[in-house]
């Protein structure tokens, strides 16, 4: 197969991309056609500028996109691959890039997340997610491979369990060498149990994952956390799921509840369980643990149903798919005024996503109902468009 | 709740009261007291007997709200919280709704006892916290200063039981605590309702045998503060009289 070509969309021209990724990208021009939106491009990467988009044969072309202000302009080309190669979340970063960043994660052929909280993240969301960190190489080998054969079109998801499996044992050397150094009471022990945990429900090893989740319960407890009912214990109702113990996933989240909204969805799973809807139930406890993947993996089936297809549209709009849940249409007991301005906010981001811009802007207008404060939909366009623009500039840091 | 349960599944009406105890060669002390005493306002007790050498299994068994009754042939006093698991798995054998961790001699304050009801029956909370008071030299007045102030901070006795919750103790050889770790992850109510403590009322002689047997457990301070075993001795320590508070429920 002959190489395609590969466009990249840096995060702020090419010297805003971290030198681990670099030199490795540099090294994909000795082999293939390699451009980038970077007025700093190093030879023999080409520079392209955002006119000559229009120009480029996208069904050829394979589209590494690393910053979330992309999305609008790079999903409507429709790449042959497109790869979200994202740096961590800046740290109260705007909820503008959190949206585009979700959103471009799901329309996304392959995730390359630059952190492990997001790698976690959208491994929740979706499958071919790898994680490129720069802190292990055996680990970035894995994603820099999957990268290249996705690009060369050979199927890269055997890579996801080989790095999941040695993100997990790498967690389980740390948490050892800290146990014989009898060091268990600092340097994130207790985190380092909580992560090893979420691996090993991810490989599918629910026994060992919750030893490992309660382990690190009792041991935040000692050490005087605060919420670690909510943030931690709580997903023993995942793991408990995963173990075919729903009644008890179900009890297990009703401990951990906390407020009025929790309260009411511990009532809920406890009727839907009463009443022997128990898909529902299992669904959304998996949403309840942010594991929207599996969530949707068990409502898609029983989208007939108007309580489970009101859960996937929440569920899709949470992962990102916007065009999924706009195709099943606005939930009925969305009446509201605010509710209709919502869905018709969703409509516009997907008109935008489809590249029908002109129609994206009517939805946001329709959406607004000329109030000001409620033309979010065109604020957001206009400040991607602006951000965008800026991402291509070496000399020049993107906000 | 359409099950008649209340936040999170939580039972707030018609809950059991289950006391649960562990002792050791108590028959001469309070014992029978403090049996009489719980069984005024607890509906079951469960008791562990750590290898008693005097009539204390006899004793317990005789009162019938004792439900459940397990005696050790052999002491586990050198591995606390190895008793203090075995006490709480006899307890949840006894399918409580919430369970009262009590001393062979500590006694709830009426007014406390008249409270109790109140504090199960709700759904907001799931642990229980109270003052209890080191009554000193008599039963008539407690002990307050630099070492002795028990009192002054909550002390959690009272826990709903949440099947299928994870429970943990500390491996602590001694001075563990009474109930698992793990409750104070849980939302807790702290009161100012009061226990009394009968533990350091006996005579001088009984507090000096007391501390010699601490000093040879623990001689190096490891379990518990050098300080605070030599205040023992204190000849002249600051006694408070003590004003009990009537229950008001009645």
């Amino acid at each position: 197969m002959a190489a395609q070509p590969i466009v990249i969309f840096p995060n702020g021209g090419w010297k805003g991309i971290p030198p681990f990724q670099q030199g490795w990208l540099e090294g994909f021009a000795q082999k293939r056609k390699l451009l980038a939106l970077a007025d700093d491009a190093p030879d023999p990467i080409e520079q392209l500028s955002l006119e000559q988009l229009g120009t480029v044969e996208w069904s050829n072309v394979s589209a590494i996109v690393m910053h979330p202000a992309w999305v609008h302009i790079v999903v409507p080309l429709k790449p042959r691959c497109l790869i979200a190669m994202l740096p961590a979340p800046e740290q109260a970063e705007e909820e503008i890039w959190t949206k585009c960043r979700s959103w471009l994660c799901a329309y996304s052929t392959l995730v390359v997340a630059g952190s492990e909280a997001l790698y976690l993240e959208q491994s929740f969301r979706r499958g071919s997610v790898f994680l490129m960190d720069g802190l292990d190489e055996t680990s970035d080998l894995f994603a820099r491979q999957a990268v290249e054969w996705h690009i060369d079109g050979f199927e890269s998801d055997t890579l996801i369990r080989l790095q999941q499996r040695h993100r997990a044992n790498w967690r389980n050397e740390l948490l050892q060498k800290q146990e014989q150094a009898a060091d268990a009471s600092s340097n994130g022990y207790a985190d380092g149990l909580f992560y090893h945990s979420i691996y090993r429900y991810l490989t599918g090893e629910a026994d060992f994952a919750r030893r490992q989740l309660l382990a690190a319960f009792e041991q935040m407890l000692l050490e005087g956390r605060a919420n670690t009912l909510q943030n931690v214990y709580r997903f023993l109702s995942a793991i408990e799921l995963e173990q075919g113990r729903l009644p008890e996933a179900v009890r297990t989240y009703g401990y951990t509840a906390h407020g009025e909204t929790e309260w009411r969805d511990a009532e809920q799973l406890t009727d839907w369980l009463a009443s022997g809807k128990r898909e529902l139930a299992k669904a959304q406890l998996y949403r309840l643990n942010d594991d929207y993947r599996k969530a949707a993996a068990v409502l898609e089936p029983l989208a007939d149903d108007p309580e489970a297809k009101t859960l996937l549209i929440a569920t899709y709009i949470q992962m990102g798919r916007l065009q999924s849940a706009l195709a099943l249409g606005e939930p009925g007991h969305w009446q509201s005024a605010g509710d209709h301005r919502q869905w018709q906010h969703l409509k516009g981001m997907t008109l935008l996503l489809e590249g029908k811009r002109h129609d994206a802007i009517h939805s946001f207008m329709t959406a607004g109902e000329n109030r000001q404060e409620e033309l979010n939909g065109m604020i957001e366009l206009a400040v991607m468009d602006g951000v965008s623009r800026e991402l291509t500039r070496g000399n020049k840091e993107a906000h | 709740m359409a099950n008649g349960l209340g936040k999170g599944g939580r039972k707030k009406t018609g809950n059991k009261l289950t006391a649960m105890m562990q002792v050791r060669n108590e028959a001469g002390r309070y014992l029978e007291a403090a049996l009489a005493d719980l069984s005024g306002f607890v509906d079951e007790i469960v008791i562990v007997d750590d290898a008693s050498t005097d009539d204390t299994p006899e004793l317990a068994a005789s009162f019938e709200k004792v439900v459940k009754l397990v005696r050790n042939k052999e002491s586990l006093f050198h591995k606390e919280w190895l008793l203090r698991e075995l006490l709480w798995r006899a307890a949840e054998e006894t399918s409580p709704d919430w369970l009262l961790a009590v001393d062979a001699d500590e006694f709830y304050e009426d007014y406390t006892k008249g409270a109790l009801r109140e504090l199960i029956n709700q759904d907001e909370y799931d642990t229980v916290s109270f003052r209890m008071y080191d009554f000193w030299d008599s039963v008539t007045h407690y002990r307050e200063d630099e070492w002795w102030n028990l009192h002054q901070r909550p002390m959690m006795t009272l826990v709903r039981y949440l099947p299928g919750y994870h429970y943990a103790y500390p491996k602590r050889a001694h001075h563990a605590t009474r109930l698992p770790f793990t409750y104070s992850a849980l939302p807790g109510l702290d009161t100012e309702l009061r226990i009394k403590h009968f533990g350091w009322a006996g005579s001088a002689e009984e507090r000096r045998a007391k501390y010699d047997r601490y000093m040879k457990l623990d001689p190096q301070g490891q379990w518990g503060s050098l300080g605070h075993y030599a205040s023992i001795l204190e000849p002249n320590p600051r006694l408070i009289r003590w004003q009990e508070r009537e229950r008001h429920d009645e």
